[in-house]
């Protein structure tokens, strides 16, 4: 490989991840909307503070060790398998700053390919779609903590197994998620669910449950807020599809990779995003007659429930598998719902939850004998593999860690704030100081208003 | 402070750009004393806030009086 070849392909990575950076910050903004928009007005103010100090938590812990699981994680067959090069992604490492020596490894040159600050924004939206089904009765502390436990220690060694170039589930299982539909959204879905348990329905110790649809507070916010989700989700599929160099007989090109390095094309996986959007929307409203959240989050769902093919289905598969795994989410929402008394403010176990596992699931029938990636000593695609990712990821690396963060956050008296607070409202004392601010502004405005009255009398 | 004297080199000879190269363990040790201090004030932030909330809203009789259909 040329040192020309390898020159263009590092400035075209470089271009093609700064833009990227900022059109995935879309997704954590629109999860914040859509947060806001679920919230009643006397919570409003204390959802937005607590999830705005996700970011900086996620920042700060992802640094210090999230990259480093990625990184270390990342072989096998073990659970480890050996350290790698995951020594450059210790936050100590000269190449965790700016370095001119920083290049890709050839070696591993997808994974060194995807910057570190991709993960971190993936973490920060991983945290950001779990929260949402906790608002309005989880303390902000409890909040940033399982953050840290979810976005900068399981889902990155989770991705490290499922979602690299040399994970051991890619390898001995076949295990095949292109655009994360189990790495993160049916490991968020588990994750939420976990922490549900022992957190329990909003207000407490009441009898009826909450439906989502009876708690949307504000409709425009939560529509503009999932528009922009939808924004993030196409960037991060663009994030998620590496330019690389492959060498032929014919010579180097340049091509398009999803993140195992197998070929794929842009034309075809955006395609099959807008129709699995398409027919999740189409299939939430239909079910939902029509109701706002169903039709959003039905588009939501379709999204996730092709993302583990995306790469390789028919435009028209995507579409149909979308709507029928809608179809089994809005059936398995209300059944849980129902049956198990959980109160998801935002959807999070239907929609990313119950939405990556059954497209997972499909995914192996669709793609069984299908080469999981470009290395021909791998396993093939095949259902048993999806299946076991599927439950790995729902199970081991999102519901355990999550019922247990939330048990010993639980026992420290630190999980859920006073019921009082929950009744009366987390934005009382915020909402009471900036009445008085009012009123003192307007007793200023007064004085001057009649200072200057008596002056033109003057 | 700097790890190289001019520019004119081969870049991966210069390498890392920023200042006092060898003392990142340092930077990271005051860092991460630094996040688990600030969890630690948040939680203790909170519970003082929480009394204060607590103070705010009153009676629950009394907010069942004025409760907003809503909030």
């Amino acid at each position: 490989m040329g040192n020309q070849y390898e020159g263009v392909v590092v400035l075209l990575r470089e271009i093609y991840y700064r833009d990227l950076v900022i059109l995935m910050f879309f997704a954590p903004i629109g999860l914040l909307l859509f947060k806001l928009g679920m919230s009643s007005k006397k919570h409003r103010i204390a959802t937005l503070t607590q999830n705005l100090m996700l970011m900086p938590v996620m920042i700060i812990s992802f640094f210090l060790f999230g990259w480093f699981f990625y990184k270390g994680f990342e072989f096998g067959p073990g659970i480890t398998g050996g350290w790698g090069v995951s020594g450059t992604a210790l936050p100590w490492s000269e190449f965790m700053g700016p370095n001119l020596d920083a290049k890709p490894n050839p070696d591993n040159i997808i994974n060194t390919a995807i910057p570190w600050h991709i993960f971190l924004l993936i973490s920060i939206i991983v945290v950001s779609i779990a929260t949402g089904s906790w608002i309005e009765r989880i303390r902000g502390s409890a909040l940033c903590i399982l953050s840290v436990i979810l976005g900068s220690v399981f889902w990155v060694i989770a991705a490290a197994w499922g979602w690299s170039k040399s994970g051991w589930l890619v390898e001995l299982t076949g295990f095949h998620d292109a655009f994360a539909g189990g790495v993160i959204h049916c490991l968020v879905g588990g994750f939420a669910l976990g922490v549900l348990l022992p957190l329990g329905p909003r207000l407490g110790k009441q009898s009826e449950i909450f439906d989502v649809r009876k708690t949307i507070h504000n409709p425009w916010m939560i529509t503009l807020g999932m528009l922009m989700i939808y924004v993030g989700f196409l960037s991060f599929y663009f994030a998620a599809q590496i330019p690389l160099i492959k060498t032929f007989d014919s010579g180097n090109v340049i091509l398009t990779t999803n993140i195992y390095g197998a070929p794929t094309t842009i034309y075809g996986t955006t395609s099959n995003l807008f129709l699995s959007l398409a027919g999740g929307m189409m299939m939430g409203f239909v079910l939902s007659k029509g109701d706002l959240f169903w039709i959003l989050g039905g588009g939501l769902a379709g999204l996730v429930s092709t993302s583990a093919g995306n790469d390789l289905y028919h435009p028209l598969q995507a579409f149909l598998i979308s709507i029928f795994v809608v179809w089994l989410v809005f059936k398995a929402h209300h059944w849980i719902e129902r049956r198990f008394r959980i109160d998801d403010v935002t959807g999070v176990l239907a929609i990313h939850g119950f939405g990556g596992f059954f497209g997972l699931i499909i995914s192996g029938f669709i793609l069984w004998g299908y080469p999981s990636s470009p290395n021909m000593e791998f396993a093939d695609i095949n259902p048993a593999g999806q299946a076991f990712g599927a439950m790995l990821t729902f199970w081991l690396f999102g519901f355990f860690p999550g019922y247990i963060g939330s048990q010993v956050l639980e026992f420290f008296d630190v999980l859920r704030i006073p019921e009082d607070i929950e009744i009366g409202g987390q934005d009382t004392l915020a909402m009471k100081k900036q009445k008085e601010e009012i009123v003192d502004f307007i007793g200023i405005e007064k004085a001057v208003l009649k200072e200057i009255i008596e002056e033109r009398k003057n | 402070m700097g790890p190289f004297d001019n520019w004119l080199k081969d870049l991966a000879d210069i390498g890392p750009i920023y200042p006092l190269v060898g003392s990142e363990g340092i930077w990271v040790a005051v860092v991460a004393l630094f996040w688990i201090w600030w969890h630690m004030a948040q939680i203790r932030i909170e519970s003082q806030l929480d009394r204060e909330q607590i103070e705010a809203i009153g009676e629950l009789e009394d907010l069942y009086e004025t409760f907003s259909e809503d909030s």
